[in-house]
C-alpha cells in the first residue's frame, strides 16, 4: 500500500483577506471560501459534494466561547465543513492551523483516500480521532474529486495529442465516475 | 461541565429558569448559556448549532410576549427542536410548556416535553422520582456515551482492517458505525451506505496512477 499526499500543493489555504474587522464573523463566508480553495481546511474535502456551500462552516481555531475577542478576527478563522466543525466543539486541544502548518507532514491518505495521521504527530494523532476524520465521507469525496481531476487532465491529453491510450484511460475512468455519481443520485 | 442552551422569549422566564438550575444543580456541573428566539427557524437552528452546548431547551411559545424582542417568532419550541433533530440525530432536546396538550400533540417524541411548573416548585408535589434535572443530565451522558461507544468499535475496526481483510459481519457494523458517527454531526448531508460500499482500493489507485504516468510521459 502506498501512501498518497494527504493534499496537493493547489489546495494549500492562504488567508489574504486584508480588509476590515467585520462585526459579524459569518460575512467573511466568501472570503475565507476563497482563501481555502473552496476546501474544508481541516479534511481538504470540497465544498461541492452532499449539500455544497450550504453545509460549509466557519470554525473558530480558538473557540469564540474562551477566547471571545477572536470571533470575529479572521486570523482566527477556518473555512470547515458542518462534520469536523461540530466534532471540535469548543475543543481547546492541540490543533494545527491548515493555514501555517505542512499538512503533509502530520496526516497522509491511503489508496482509498482515508485520511490518516502520522504516528510521529502526536497534533494529527489527536485531531484524526477529535475531529473524527476516519469517517469514510472524506474518502469518498476525495475519490470524486481525483476522478474528475483525472478527467480534465486525459481530455487535455487527447485534444493535446490524440493519444490512444489517453482515449482508453477516459472510458475507463469516466465509467468509474458515473457509477459513483449513479449511487449518489439514487439517493 | 455540561453546557446546556435555554431559549425563550422572555427574560423573566430565562431568569426563573437559572433560578431553578442554580437551586437544583448541587453538584454543579451545569452551565446555563440563554439566547431569545431569532427571526427565522433557519438563522434560529445556525445559531444553536454554532454555541456548541451539550443540550438544548426552548420555552414551546416563542411569539407570546413582546417585552424583550419586538419581532414576529414564526416558529415554536417543538419546530425549533425537530429542526435541531433533523440536522443532529438524538441530540439531546427538551421543549418545557405550560400548555402541555397543545406541544405533546404537535411534537412527534412526547418524552421531550415538559411542563413549565418545575420551574415553580410544583415538581415536589408530583411523584415523579426523576426531576427534569435528572432527566437532562442522564439524557446527555447517555447520548454521549453512545456515540463514544460506537467510537472506540469504530476505531477497533479501522484498525483491524489495516492488517487484515474483515469479515462481512464486520464491514456491515463498520459501515453502521461509520454512518451513526456521521448522523449525529450531520443528518442532512450523510454520505449513502451504497456508495460507502462503492469504496475500492486497488483498482482505482492503479487507474489513477495510470492517467499521472501517461501524463508525465506525453508532456
Amino acid at each position: 500500500m502506498r501512501n498518497l499526499p494527504f493534499r496537493d500543493d493547489a489546495s494549500i489555504p492562504v488567508r489574504t483577506y486584508q480588509g476590515p474587522d467585520l462585526k459579524n464573523y459569518r460575512d467573511y463566508k466568501d472570503h475565507l471560501r476563497n482563501d481555502f480553495k473552496k476546501k474544508c481546511g481541516y479534511t481538504n474535502c470540497i465544498d461541492d459534494w452532499f449539500g455544497g456551500v450550504s453545509t460549509f462552516q466557519i470554525d473558530h481555531f480558538l473557540p469564540q466561547s474562551k477566547y471571545p475577542k477572536l470571533k470575529t478576527k479572521y486570523s482566527n478563522l477556518i473555512y470547515s465543513c458542518s462534520y469536523v466543525n461540530r466534532a471540535k466543539s469548543n475543543d481547546e486541544g492541540n490543533y494545527l492551523d491548515p493555514c501555517n502548518e505542512n499538512f503533509n507532514t502530520h496526516f497522509f491518505r491511503n489508496d482509498q483516500g482515508a485520511i490518516l495521521p502520522f504516528s510521529t504527530s502526536s497534533k494529527a494523532v489527536y485531531m484524526h480521532k477529535r475531529l473524527k476524520l476516519y469517517l469514510k465521507r472524506y474518502s469518498i469525496i476525495w475519490t470524486l474529486e481525483q476522478l474528475e481531476q483525472r478527467m480534465e487532465i486525459l481530455r487535455t491529453l487527447i485534444e493535446n495529442t490524440n493519444d490512444d491510450g489517453a482515449k482508453e484511460l477516459f472510458v475507463q475512468i469516466t465509467m468509474k465516475y458515473m457509477d459513483y455519481k449513479k449511487y449518489l443520485r439514487a439517493q | 461541565m455540561y453546557k446546556i442552551l435555554f431559549i425563550d422569549e422572555q427574560q423573566e422566564d430565562i431568569d426563573s429558569f437559572k433560578d431553578y438550575i442554580e437551586e437544583k444543580d448541587l453538584e454543579g456541573i451545569f452551565e446555563v448559556l440563554d439566547k431569545y428566539p431569532l427571526k427565522s427557524l433557519e438563522s434560529m437552528i445556525e445559531e444553536v448549532m454554532s454555541m456548541h452546548v451539550d443540550a438544548v431547551i426552548t420555552d414551546f411559545r416563542l411569539n407570546e410576549y413582546k417585552e424583550n424582542i419586538d419581532y414576529n417568532v414564526p416558529y415554536d419550541g417543538t419546530q425549533l427542536v425537530e429542526g435541531i433533530l433533523s440536522e443532529r440525530e438524538d441530540f439531546p432536546c427538551f421543549v418545557l410548556t405550560s400548555f402541555d396538550d397543545e406541544a405533546v400533540g404537535k411534537s412527534e417524541d412526547v418524552n421531550i416535553v415538559y411542563i413549565k411548573g418545575i420551574l415553580h416548585g410544583t415538581e415536589k408535589e408530583t411523584k415523579a422520582k426523576a426531576t427534569f434535572l435528572d432527566r437532562l443530565k442522564n439524557q446527555i451522558i447517555h447520548y454521549k456515551s453512545k456515540l463514544e461507544k460506537a467510537e472506540l468499535r469504530l476505531i477497533e475496526l479501522l484498525e483491524k482492517s489495516k492488517t487484515q481483510e474483515l469479515d462481512a459481519f464486520e464491514e456491515d457494523e463498520l459501515l453502521k458505525l461509520d454512518s451513526l458517527i456521521e448522523k449525529s454531526l450531520d443528518k442532512k448531508y450523510v454520505v449513502p451506505d451504497t456508495v460507502k460500499r462503492t469504496i475500492e482500493s486497488k483498482s482505482l489507485s492503479e487507474l489513477l496512477n495510470a492517467v499521472d504516468e501517461l501524463k508525465k510521459k506525453l508532456e
